[in-house]
């Protein structure tokens, strides 16, 4: 008698998950994709995301799929041949090659490769920039400028700033209080290229020396969304950090923005348009198989990506225009295209 | 009726069911009993499957209170008091009136956990009292030589007619003054059979056992009295050497001549 | 063929009752055999990936592998760094061992109430809630522990910005589900006459639930708690975003610590390159892996004390097994024997002596009833507690999202103007993916479980495999996302499809699946087997029909739990799934989007409205879930009902 009834419930059981199914494929068919266009996959790093989406969604010639997980992903997919388009904050290294068993020598240190790693060639394509912006608690009026030698007080290791009164040119400003830092952790590209401009050699050997967050002594309090930190920094009246600059042009009122010093007195306003200027900005990458010929579909991606309608849209997404950075990027890398 | 172990006056601990009608949803399990339970005797409950032996029995210890949909009308009497009334708390009324059950049921503990459960809940945690409630329960269920020297072993390794004496044993812990069985024996093998029979002969010198039971033979060889049910209704009741030997419904004479159940 | 006919054919004139070659029986039990032993094809895939990583990690002249074991200080990046791996473990230890402190208890306490004095009525709206918050996305509560939880212990107990016990509560009320469903189904299954047994003799209602029907349930407690601190220890998203992300050697609860499953997430997910910070992630995944498989060897043995109420015999045979790694682990569960033998002649000692001081009142029945009421308060409230966080949740999160909430939401593609942006083939790719999990994790976990519950022997393989796949279950879920990359995409070639994330998923909850179903088939009684055996049938015969269609509410509840799982997370398909396309996936080998992955994004962007659109996306993933349980409700509810043993 169980065998009666159990038939009748997977029976039931069968119909129901039928009529999902055959629902959901008729819906698919019903929103037409009856084109088959090339497709393309994109992957890697999580701030060049936002603004491949913004292209992928513009570029009508092709469907193209779009990914995170990180510029490591994004150089590893496209060496492995699971990506057509390889998204990356950071360079190429050497280390990435190894990864997968190639030599890594063949990578330079500007990112580019002397030779092929499983068959592909990886060809660097800077497609816009970052604007790197230090940020401050609302309530901070004595740190709205700060200088490369004074961050690197409050961010390293050598001889850190442990009251705000403690850091060079504002004993006689600032508050006599702990300063508390909000900032991307070492898995961040972000940090990565904050480093490199405070610390000499940073990356090498012969680092002059450490971030605050490999001191450990607590100050630093790292986090892997940029959203937690501006939240953490507008709580907290004595706290710095930084992170990319669509983060602060989403929400200007919530946190107050530093104005940066490479060396000396020259305060650079952190902003889209000043970014000729202003010193921590950092360029994002898409990398190739190879440069591709005039027939190949990624070959019109690129030309539309630097082209004024591709970069157009750079700006609306929260990044720098590579026109505003250096007219040169634009037309050495389109030519290479032709 | 002619009355066997004739006691001293002690009407009040016989059980009175007067009148008692039980009922699941619409279904009218037991119909007007009416039935007088001698104390310090034995009573067998007869009949054909389904006849409402054990719906009887149960409702006695208030068992039938956990089913959803049971309604029981009519008076137990007991002790001077109606067993069936709502003010009556059953948790404290099982620790008098004990169950042993068909299928043997040991706890998932330790034959001690087992048989010391009953009295651990009623307030005696442990120690020197509790090991003689044990061994005393275990002696009086003719058990305690058998496993006497392995206490701290599982239940559930125990044989199917040793499980039943734990069972009992567990029942006899908590010094109930009635002890309820329902087909005690109906999983049992010859041997162990027997040894619960004799065992039952022993209870009855302090005990009244209410024993429901399948098997007419046993009813013979165990029961003082005997009731023959069909159907939720009581059709006989007497003594068991009358009602085997010269029943006086048809009924019942059909039943013991093997004619249908 | 001939020749075999013949031999049959003489066989039967011979002796009819001659072992035949039941060809068909043969040949499903060795599917499920091959079913049980995919678990150890996972785990040596598992194991692969974590040791390859491992050995570079090792072997690097920058470590030490004394100091790994034993240092203090967790600095993996820079000049001088120092990998201890004991500021991990304590993160994990922290947060995983008080999410458990908190979460089983109150989970073991609302099963109780579910299962022993709940209604009818009540049950069958509160279970169908608890399976919701399983749906939950760890996404979900990490902002919510961040935003609602963090501010509230900062306000009252003074700790930091990032903070463990944030996290500590959050994952607490995360693994509820799992403990709260398993346990009452444990419970449940204990057989009605042990309850009526224990009232026979005079026990309240209280008394039986916990000192008959708990210790009854308790290999399928037990279970539940495992499953639960397994999803605690391998949980990333949460942690990362409300703990911290900085290794601390601390047990406060009011620091920020990092534990080691966030660690392998960060640089799994991150831009360092590959070098030695990526490498001491296998490294870290690899204890992690190790530790989940003593946890479960020793909560085994002590399944089996509880159980039995008795002392676990030494039945080894004389013939010893020379690893040391098993001698070690022999010697660790004596001792742990030892130990709890003691406190029970400790106990008991201490019986004799109140005796003997004080003159024992019973406990009276005032004093009983008293007991009574306080236990069922406690558990009602615990439930109360549970439903209140959760309408909390749920009302944030709608009135979060409702807004976005349209008919052009559900048929739109993802934009990047939040105004256009729609979740149509985000749904359609959860769907999907869901479709393809099943398919796969129900016949292979199903299988699994009926290999090892009804025809495996009881040897070392047997339950060696057991362990192997309730490991799997603490696993992290970034592992999983890593294996499925390389095993599914890669070797296998699938490419990042909804196949590939399918299987992926596949893997993911197949323990929950194996888990469940276990329990389940071992609440069936033996007598079934028995009766069904006695009439002449086979083994699989026996299973098919009558263990199985018995054991299907409970299996029912694995299947449900271990989808809301899968349609939920987002860690093992961060490198698969995309987060934009134009189209909807056609073929099981296209790209796709799903539904955790989106949210994940879209939580993570900077501009408000996208938040929104995350709202939005979760209360459709919610109402999705939903309706999966209730279908599925429908069905256990009904075979439950029926149930008369």
């Amino acid at each position: 008698m169980i065998d009666e009834k159990n038939k009748k419930i997977v029976k039931t059981n069968v119909l129901i998950v039928a009529c999902i199914t055959m629902g959901a494929v008729v819906l698919s068919g019903c929103v037409g994709q009856n084109e088959s266009k090339p497709e393309l996959i994109q992957t890697g790093s999580s701030t060049v995301l936002p603004l491949a989406i913004a292209w992928a969604e513009e570029f009508d010639d092709a469907d193209i799929s779009v990914s995170g997980g990180g510029s490591s992903h994004g150089i590893n997919a496209l060496l492995n041949g699971d990506a057509d388009l390889g998204d990356a904050s950071r360079l190429l290294k050497g280390s990435d090659y190894e990864k997968i068993g190639c030599d890594p020598n063949l990578v330079k240190e500007d990112g580019t490769a002397s030779g092929t790693c499983n068959g592909v060639q990886p060809i660097k394509w800077i497609v816009a920039y970052d604007v790197l912006v230090v940020v401050v608690n609302n309530d901070n009026d004595w740190a709205s400028e700060l200088n490369y030698s004074q961050l690197y007080e409050i961010f390293t290791d050598d001889n850190p700033a442990i009251y705000w009164d403690d850091v060079t040119g504002l004993n006689d400003t600032a508050p006599h209080e702990e300063i508390e830092i909000y900032a991307p952790d070492e898995a961040s590209g972000t940090y990565d290229y904050f480093f490199e401009e405070i610390i000499p050699n940073w990356g090498k050997d012969n680092q002059q020396a450490n971030s605050r967050l490999d001191l450990g002594d607590g100050v630093y309090h790292p986090s892997a969304d940029d959203n937690v930190i501006l939240n953490a920094i507008r709580d907290n009246q004595y706290a710095i950090g930084y992170f990319g600059f669509a983060y602060y042009k989403e929400n200007p009122t919530l946190v107050k923005p530093v104005w940066i010093a490479e060396d000396g007195n020259k305060y650079e306003e952190p902003s889209l348009n000043n970014v000729a200027n202003y010193p921590i900005a950092r360029p994002l990458h898409i990398y190739t198989n190879g440069i591709p010929k005039n027939d190949n579909i990624i070959n019109d991606y690129l030309s539309y990506i630097l082209s004024e309608e591709g970069q157009d849209i750079v700006p609306e997404v929260g990044y720098v225009r590579l026109s505003l950075v250096n007219e040169n990027l634009i037309t050495d890398q389109l030519s290479k295209l032709q | 009726m002619i009355l066997k172990n004739q006691k001293e006056s002690q009407i009040s601990e016989d059980i009175q069911i007067k009148n008692v009608d039980v009922y699941y949803n619409d279904n009218h399990a037991i119909k007007n009993v009416t039935m007088n339970i001698k104390s310090k005797c034995v009573t067998a409950l007869i009949g054909p499957s389904g006849c409402g032996k054990t719906t009887l029995l149960r409702s006695i210890n208030r068992m039938n209170d956990e089913i959803v949909g049971c309604r029981t009308t009519g008076a137990i009497i007991w002790n001077n008091v109606n067993i069936l009334g709502k003010e009556i708390d059953p948790v404290p009324l099982r620790r008098k009136i004990g169950m042993v059950f068909q299928k043997p049921n040991p706890f998932p503990k330790s034959i001690y956990d087992n048989i010391a459960y009953g009295s651990r809940i009623h307030g005696i945690r442990g120690g020197k009292k509790l090991d003689i409630i044990v061994e005393k329960s275990l002696k009086n269920a003719a058990l305690w030589e058998e496993v006497g020297d392995r206490l701290e072993e599982s239940a559930m390794s125990l044989s199917g007619g040793q499980q039943q004496r734990l069972c009992i044993a567990r029942t006899l812990s908590i010094e109930p003054k009635v002890i309820l069985m329902d087909e005690p024996c109906s999983a049992l093998d010859p041997i162990a059979t027997a040894k619960i029979e004799d065992l039952i002969d022993n209870l009855k010198k302090n005990y009244t056992v209410i024993i429901v039971t399948h098997n007419m033979q046993q009813a013979a060889r165990v029961s003082d009295y005997t009731g023959f049910f069909y159907l939720g209704e009581l059709i006989e009741y007497g003594d068991t050497e009358q009602i085997f030997e010269n029943p006086k419904m048809e009924l019942t004479e059909n039943y013991m001549t093997g004619r249908f159940g | 063929m001939k020749i075999v006919k013949k031999i049959f054919k003489k066989a039967d004139e011979e002796n009819p009752f001659y072992m035949k070659f039941n060809f068909r029986e043969k040949i499903i039990v060795f599917l499920l055999f091959v079913s049980a032993s995919a678990a150890i094809a996972i785990s040596i895939a598992i194991i692969y990936t974590l040791a390859e990583g491992s050995f570079s990690f090792f072997t690097n002249p920058l470590v030490n592998f004394l100091e790994f074991l034993t240092g203090v200080k967790w600095i993996p990046s820079g000049n001088n760094p120092s990998f201890g791996i004991l500021p991990l473990l304590s993160g994990t230890v922290l947060i995983a061992g008080g999410a458990l402190l908190v979460g089983a208890p109150l989970g073991l306490a609302a099963a109780v109430f579910l299962s022993e004095f709940a209604g009818y009525k009540l049950r069958s709206i509160v279970k169908p809630i608890i399976e919701i918050l399983a749906g939950i996305p760890s996404i979900v509560y990490g902002f919510f522990a961040l935003m609602f939880i963090s501010p509230i212990l900062r306000e009252y107990f003074n700790a930091n910005y990032f903070n463990a016990a944030s996290a500590i509560v959050v994952i607490a009320i995360m693994i509820l589900p799992i403990v709260i469903s398993i346990s009452d189904d444990a419970m449940k299954a204990v057989p009605n006459h042990l309850r009526e047994t224990s009232l026979a003799l005079g026990a309240t209602k209280w008394e039986t639930a916990t000192k008959v029907v708990l210790p009854a349930a308790s290999s399928g407690i037990i279970a539940s708690v495992l499953l639960g601190l397994a999803r605690a220890i391998g949980e990333t998203m949460v942690v990362v975003l409300a703990a911290g992300s900085i290794a601390n050697l601390t047990l406060n609860p009011f620091e920020e610590t990092m534990t080691m499953s966030a660690y392998i997430a960060k640089v799994a997910t991150g831009d360092i390159p590959p070098g030695i910070a990526v490498s001491a992630g296998f490294a870290v995944g690899l204890v992690l892996f190790i530790i989940t498989y003593f946890i479960n060897t020793i909560a085994a043995r002590v399944v089996i004390q509880i159980k039995t109420g008795s002392r676990v015999k030494k039945t080894r045979k004389s013939k010893q097994k020379n690893i040391l790694i098993i001698s070690i682990i022999e010697k660790i569960l004596d001792f742990i024997n030892s130990i709890s033998n003691l406190f029970k002649r400790v106990k008991n000692k201490l019986g004799y002596l109140r005796n003997n001081i004080r003159k024992s009142k019973s406990l009276t029945l005032k004093r009983r009833y008293l007991n009574q009421r306080i236990g069922i308060t406690l558990i009602s409230g615990s439930i109360i507690c549970v439903s209140i966080f959760l309408i909390i949740l749920i009302v944030n999160i709608i009135f979060s999202g409702i807004d976005g909430i349209s008919s052009s939401f559900l048929t739109s593609f993802p934009s990047r103007f939040s105004s256009k942006a729609g979740i149509l083939p985000v749904i359609m790719g959860s769907i999907y993916l869901m479709l393809i999990t099943l398919i796969f994790a129900a016949p292979l976990g199903i299988g699994a479980a009926i290999y090892l519950n009804e025809f495996a022997k009881d040897t070392h393989y047997t339950r060696f495999l057991r362990r192997i796949i309730q490991n799997l279950a603490g696993v992290p879920s970034i592992v999983f996302g890593l294996m499925g990359l390389t095993i599914f995409v890669r070797i296998f070639n699938f490419g990042p499809s909804l196949l590939s994330g399918g299987l992926t998923l596949t893997i993911m909850v197949l323990p929950i699946i194996v888990v469940t179903t276990e329990e389940a088939l071992r609440a069936i009684p033996y007598s079934f087997r028995e009766a069904s055996l006695g009439v002449g049938s086979t083994r699989w015969q026996t299973v098919r029909h009558h263990v199985l269609p018995n054991a299907t509410p409970g299996i029912l509840t694995g299947i449900i739990l271990a989808l809301s799982r899968a349609i939920g997370e987002t860690a093992p398909l961060l490198f698969i799934a995309a987060v934009f396309a134009k189209t909807i996936p056609s073929t099981i080998f296209d790209g796709f989007l799903a539904l955790p992955t989106q949210i994940f994004y879209w939580t993570t962007q900077p501009q408000v409205e996208f938040h929104t659109l995350a709202a939005s996306t979760i209360i459709i993933l919610l109402i999705i879930l939903l309706a999966m349980n209730t279908i599925a409700i429908i069905i256990r509810q009904r075979a439950q009902a029926r149930r008369d043993w």
